[in-house]
C-alpha cells in the first residue's frame, strides 16, 4: 500500500491511449470519455477519482469490453502486456472469445454493489468453482479446493462452510470479500475496482481495502481503484488521475496530486474535501439559551416482530431497531446522529415524528409558547401542529419530491394543507423561499426532472423551511450529493440556521460531515447511543471502543498522514 | 444510507438531452430542456408517446374503428337486417375507379362491377360471378334507405352507395339470405367495441378501490381483500357465464342479457387489476414524497387522491387499454359459441356464427375473413396501444 514498500518495476501492464467513448442520444452524441489516457504497472495502484458523471466508471467498463449500447468505444487504444501476450482490448469483438479469455481471466473486476453483482440463486462457492473450471479447466474437486483457499485467503471465516452458503445469507462486507475471492480467482495481472466500498460502512471500507491492498501486494497486480472518495484516495493510492467531464484534469503521484495541485478542479474538489475536515468556519459558538432543551427524547424504543403464517397472525423472534434512546436537542444547537447502516438512527428520526410509532418512551417538545407537548399522546390534528414546527429533510433528493408537480406545488403545498397561504400569497412565499434557499424564484414553474440533485435537495430544504419550523431533522441530507455540492449545502444550512434560529437533529454515517456541521454528537450502534458528547471530543478523542474504532476507520484526504493503517479494530460479540 | 454518487451519470431530461452535472449549483439547467422543464406529467408523456410510431398508427385505426362505430348507420349502405333472397351468398364486388367510354379512353367513375346470374337448374342454386361490364354507378351522400341517426335525425343519406336506389352492391359480399356484410360489419362494430367497455369501467372501479385501499391501508384489511382476490380469481368464468346467460329471463333482449352477463362477470374480473393498484400504493406509500406529503399535513384523502392517484394514472390507463382487447375477444369468442350475443343482434362474434361450417366457407370465404380481420386488426391495435401507453407512462424512462 505504502508507495516505498512497493518494488519499483517500471514494468506497464495495461496502457490506456487516448481512449474516446461515445453515447449515441437522441439530442446528438455525448462524448463520455474524452482522449483519457493512463498506464498501469505491475504492483501499483492507480486511482481514478471523479465526482458523478465524470466518465470514469465508463473509462472501467470500456477496459473489459463492457460499454452497454449505444456507448462505444469511438478511437484510442486498450492495450495489455502481460506474461500471457499483449492484445489491444479497444480493437475486440464486445461478444467474441478473445476478450473473454481476458475478463476474468487476466483483468478481475468488482463492483460497488456486491449483492446485485453475485447470483442470488447459487451458492458463494458455486460462482467461483465456475470461474475456475472456465478459465483454468481445474476439476470438481481440484476447484472447490482451491475456492476454500481463495475464501481464507480473503479473509472470510470457516471457508469450508462457508463456501456452500448463499449470497444473501452473508453480510454487505462478507460479500464483497467473495467478489474480491471470485475477482482474484484465475490470479489476474490487472485489477479492476468500481467504487468498491462505496456500498459499504466506513468500518468495512477500511477492512476491504487493506484486503485489496495486501492481495495485490501479493499477486503484483495492477490495480485501477475507481472512486469518487478523496479520502480512499489519499489512503490507498500510488498515482492519481483525477477525472472531469469525461477529461483527465490531473494526474500524477499520490502525493503530487494532494500537496501540488496544478489543474484548478484539482484545487476546488481537493479544497472542498478539506474544508469538511474540520468546525465549519461559519459556525459561531452558540449564544443563548443552550442549555433549554427543545426536544427531550427519554427510553425511546422501536420493537419490530415479524409475523408469519397465512393470515400473519404468527409472531417470530424481535428485533430492536432503536433501544432505549435518551437525548436532548438544545434550543439552537445541531445535534449530529452518527452510526452505521442498520443502526437506527434513521428509524429514530422518523420516531421522533412519528411516521412510524414507537413502541415504548416519550419524546417531548417545547413550543415557543413554554409548556411541553408530549408528542406521543398526542392526537392527528394536534401532531399536524407539532408536524409544522418539526420538519424533516430527506436523503434522496429524487425520491422525495413528486415527479408530478411543478416546484411552486411541492413547495407550496405544506402552505395550502395548513391553511397558510393559498393563491398569490403562496406564490409570494415560495418565491420567497425559493430565493432563500439560493434559486432563482423563476424556476418555480419547473418540474422537479429539471433540477439537479443539489438543485433538488435546496427545493426539499425550501419545503421544510416553507412553515417556519423551530427543529429541522436532516436524515441523510448530503448522502447523495457529490463532494463539493455537499459542501455548499451545508453552508446554506448553516447560513440558514443562524438567521432562522434553527435547531437541527443531523442523521448522517459521514463523520466528517457531522464535524463540520454539528455542536454536539451521539454515536449509535445497534439501536442503542453508545456515547454522545462535544463534535470535537467525539472526533479526536473519543471515550467509547466502538466510536474510536468508527473514528480511527474513517479515511484522511492527506497521503502524507495516513489513518486507516493505524486504526482501532472494534470486535464486539457478535448477538 | 450510502450515497451512490455514479447513478446521475448520463442524466437524462425528458426530452433526451443530457446534462452535465452544473458548475455552480445555483444556476439553473438554462440551456437545454427550457420547453421540458416546465412540462408536467400529461404533456411528457405525450412527448414520448409521439415517438412510438406504432403505437402512434394503432391510436389513429383505433379512433376510426370507434369513428366507424358512431357513424354506423350513416356508413353503411343498408340496414343490418336488409334481407334480398335472390342474392345469396354473392361475392364481394370491389370498387373501382376508372372505366373505359366507347372512344377507347379511361375516364374516372366510381363503380362496381355488377353480377352475372346464371341459375343451375340441377342444384336449384343461383351462382354470382363479378361481371366487370356490367357498371353499377357508386356516389357519396347518396339517398338510400331512410334510418334514424342516433334515433334522432331522420334521414335517406348514406355515405356510399349506388346512386340508382334500386340497385344493389355488396362491397365484401352477401350471407345466406343476401344481407350485406359490410353493412353488418359497421353495425357490429358498434356492439363489439362499446359492450366490452362497461365491463372494463366496472372492473377499473372495483380494482381501483379495493387495490388501492388494500395497498394503502395494508395490515389486517389487506389480507382479507387479498384472500377474497385469490377465491374470486380461482371462480372458472365460462361455466357462470353460461349458468347466468341461462337464468336471465327470456323476456329481455339479447343485448341487455348480455350487458348485465358482462357486468356480472366482470364482478369477478377486477381482480388482477386490484392486486396491480395495490402493488403501486404499497410501493408509493412508502416513498419520501408521499411521507413529505404526510409530513406537510395532508390528510389521507388528499394523499391518495393528489399524490399517490396521479402517480399512476397513466399506468391506470395503460392498463385499461390492455383490458379493451381481451373484452373483445370475450365477446367474440363467446358469442362464436352461442353463449354471448345472439341474433338479431349484430356483433363480429355474431358475424363469425354464419361462418361455422364448412361449407359457407367454402362457398362465401368473406364471411370469415372480414370479421375475422376486424376482429384482429381492433385486437392487435389495442394491444400495440397498450404497451407504447405504458412504456411513456414511465416518469423517467428513456
Amino acid at each position: 500500500m505504502a508507495t516505498d514498500s512497493t518494488p519499483v518495476t517500471n514494468a506497464s501492464i495495461l496502457d490506456v491511449r487516448n481512449l474516446t467513448v461515445e453515447f449515441a442520444v437522441r439530442a446528438g452524441i455525448f462524448t463520455a470519455v474524452r482522449d483519457v489516457s493512463f498506464t498501469l504497472q505491475r504492483g501499483r495502484t492507480l486511482c481514478l477519482v471523479g465526482e458523478s458523471g465524470s466518465g470514469k466508471s465508463v473509462t472501467a467498463r470500456a477496459m473489459m469490453q463492457l460499454i452497454d449500447a449505444p456507448g462505444r468505444i469511438v478511437s484510442g487504444g486498450i492495450h495489455l502486456n502481460g506474461v500471457a501476450g499483449s492484445a489491444d482490448i479497444a480493437k475486440l469483438n464486445p461478444r467474441g472469445e478473445a476478450i473473454r479469455a481476458i475478463r476474468g481471466r487476466r483483468i478481475g473486476m468488482i463492483f460497488q454493489e456486491p449483492m446485485s453483482s453475485l447470483s442470488p440463486v447459487h451458492t458463494i462457492g458455486a460462482q467461483i468453482v465456475e470461474v475456475l473450471q472456465l478459465h483454468l479447466e481445474m476439476g470438481r474437486q481440484e476447484a472447490r479446493n482451491r475456492t476454500i483457499e481463495l475464501l481464507r485467503q480473503v479473509e472470510i471465516p470457516d471457508p469450508e462452510h462457508n463456501i456452500d452458503r448463499y449470497t444473501f445469507e452473508f453480510s454487505g462486507g462478507m460479500r464483497q470479500r467473495a467478489m474480491i475471492a471470485m475477482a482474484l480467482a484465475c490470479n489476474p495481472e490487472v485489477l479492476i475496482a468500481d467504487e468498491p466500498t462505496t456500498a459499504l460502512d466506513v468500518t468495512t471500507q477500511a477492512e476491504v481495502l487493506d484486503l485489496i491492498s495486501r492481495m495485490q501486494r501479493e499477486l503484483g497486480m495492477a490495480t485501477l481503484l475507481i472512486t469518487h472518495d478523496m479520502g480512499v484516495v489519499a489512503e490507498v493510492a500510488d498515482d492519481v488521475a483525477v477525472m472531469h467531464r469525461g477529461r483527465i484534469a490531473e494526474a500524477g503521484t499520490v502525493d503530487e496530486v494532494f500537496h501540488g495541485a496544478q489543474h484548478p478542479y484539482t484545487k476546488r474538489l481537493l479544497s472542498s474535501v478539506l474544508k469538511l475536515e474540520r468546525t465549519s468556519q461559519l459556525k459561531t459558538v452558540p449564544t443563548v439559551g443552550t442549555s433549554i432543551p427543545i426536544l427531550s427524547v427519554r427510553n425511546l424504543s422501536k420493537t419490530y416482530q415479524p409475523r408469519q403464517g397465512l393470515f400473519h397472525s404468527r409472531m417470530t423472534g424481535e428485533v430492536k431497531a432503536v433501544d432505549d434512546v435518551s437525548f436532548d436537542l438544545m434550543s439552537g444547537e445541531s445535534l449530529g446522529i452518527v452510526g452505521e447502516s442498520g443502526s437506527g438512527k434513521t428509524t429514530l428520526g422518523r420516531l421522533i415524528l412519528r411516521v412510524t410509532e414507537p413502541t415504548s418512551g416519550a419524546v417531548t417538545y417545547q413550543p415557543k409558547s413554554g409548556e411541553c407537548i408530549d408528542v406521543r399522546g398526542l392526537d392527528k390534528r394536534a401532531l399536524r401542529r407539532v408536524h409544522q414546527d418539526i420538519r424533516l429533510i430527506f436523503q434522496d433528493p429524487f425520491a422525495s419530491l413528486n415527479p408530478r408537480m411543478t416546484v411552486k406545488q411541492i413547495v407550496g403545498d405544506p402552505l395550502v394543507v395548513n391553511k397558510i397561504a393559498s393563491g398569490e400569497a403562496m406564490e409570494a412565499r415560495v418565491a420567497e423561499m425559493l430565493a432563500m434557499v439560493g434559486l432563482d424564484p423563476l424556476a418555480m414553474e419547473r418540474y422537479p426532472h429539471a433540477f439537479s440533485g443539489g438543485q433538488r435537495q435546496r427545493v426539499g430544504i425550501a419545503r421544510a423551511l416553507a412553515l417556519n419550523p423551530r427543529i429541522v431533522i436532516a436524515d441523510e441530507a448530503t448522502s447523495a450529493l457529490d463532494v463539493s455540492i455537499r459542501s455548499q449545502i451545508l453552508d446554506l444550512l448553516l447560513e440558514l440556521q443562524q438567521r432562522l434560529g434553527l435547531s437541527f437533529l443531523f442523521i448522517s454515517h459521514d463523520i466528517s460531515v457531522v464535524r463540520y456541521f454539528c455542536d454536539r454528537v451521539a454515536v449509535m450502534r445497534r439501536g442503542q447511543i453508545v456515547e454522545i458528547g462535544t463534535a470535537e471530543t467525539i472526533c479526536t478523542t473519543p471515550s467509547h471502543p466502538y466510536t474510536q474504532a468508527l473514528i480511527s476507520a474513517v479515511p484522511h484526504p492527506d497521503p502524507r498522514h495516513k489513518r486507516m493503517s493505524a486504526r482501532i479494530r472494534f470486535d464486539a460479540p457478535h448477538n | 444510507m450510502t450515497a451512490h454518487p455514479d447513478h446521475e451519470e448520463l442524466q437524462m431530461l425528458g426530452d433526451g438531452t443530457l446534462v452535465e452535472p452544473v458548475e455552480s449549483e445555483t444556476q439553473l439547467v438554462m440551456a437545454a430542456g427550457v420547453k421540458s422543464a416546465v412540462a408536467g406529467q400529461w404533456t411528457l408523456l405525450l412527448w414520448r408517446f409521439r415517438r412510438q410510431r406504432v403505437a402512434m398508427a394503432s391510436m389513429i385505426v383505433i379512433v376510426l374503428f370507434y369513428l366507424v362505430a358512431i357513424f354506423a348507420e350513416f356508413l353503411a349502405p343498408y340496414g343490418p337486417d336488409m334481407t334480398r333472397p335472390q342474392y345469396t351468398y354473392a361475392p364481394p364486388q370491389g370498387i373501382n375507379m376508372f372505366v373505359v367510354d366507347a372512344s377507347g379512353s379511361w375516364q374516372f367513375k366510381l363503380h362496381a362491377a355488377g353480377y352475372k346470374i346464371t341459375v343451375d337448374e340441377q342444384a336449384m342454386r343461383r351462382t354470382f360471378e363479378v361481371d366487370p361490364e356490367k357498371i353499377i354507378p357508386l356516389g357519396f351522400l347518396v339517398a338510400g334507405e331512410t334510418y334514424r341517426l342516433w334515433g334522432l335525425f331522420e334521414t335517406n343519406v348514406h355515405f356510399l352507395g349506388p346512386t340508382d336506389p334500386t340497385q344493389t352492391v355488396y362491397f365484401l359480399g352477401s350471407d345466406r339470405i343476401g344481407r350485406d356484410l359490410f353493412s353488418r360489419l359497421i353495425y357490429g362494430t358498434r356492439i363489439s367495441l362499446s359492450i366490452g367497455l362497461v365491463g372494463v369501467v366496472i372492473s377499473l372501479v372495483l380494482g381501483i378501490f379495493l387495490g388501492g385501499v388494500s395497498g394503502y391501508y395494508g395490515g389486517a384489511i389487506d389480507t382479507v381483500i387479498q384472500r377474497v382476490v385469490e377465491i374470486v380469481s380461482a371462480m372458472p368464468t365460462i361455466p357462470l357465464w353460461m349458468g347466468l346467460a341461462a337464468a336471465i329471463p327470456l323476456s329481455w333482449s339479447p343485448a341487455l342479457v348480455y350487458f348485465t352477463v358482462t357486468a356480472i362477470v366482470s364482478l369477478l374480473g377486477w381482480t388482477s387489476l386490484a392486486r396491480e393498484v395495490r402493488g403501486r400504493f404499497f410501493a408509493l406509500r412508502e416513498e419520501d414524497f408521499v411521507t413529505a406529503a404526510r409530513l406537510d399535513g395532508s390528510s389521507e384523502m388528499r394523499l391518495i387522491f393528489r399524490h399517490m392517484l396521479p402517480s399512476i394514472t397513466s399506468h391506470l390507463l395503460a392498463m385499461v387499454t390492455l383490458a379493451i382487447p381481451a373484452m373483445i375477444i370475450a365477446e367474440t369468442s363467446l358469442s362464436f359459441l352461442g353463449i354471448g350475443l345472439k341474433p338479431p343482434v349484430v356483433s363480429w362474434g355474431v358475424l363469425l356464427q354464419d361462418a361455422q361450417n364448412i361449407r359457407a366457407i367454402a362457398n362465401a370465404p368473406w364471411l370469415l375473413i372480414w370479421p375475422a380481420l376486424a376482429v384482429m386488426v381492433s385486437v392487435l391495435s389495442f394491444n400495440f396501444l397498450g404497451d407504447g401507453l405504458r412504456d411513456a407512462a414511465d416518469p423517467y424512462g428513456n
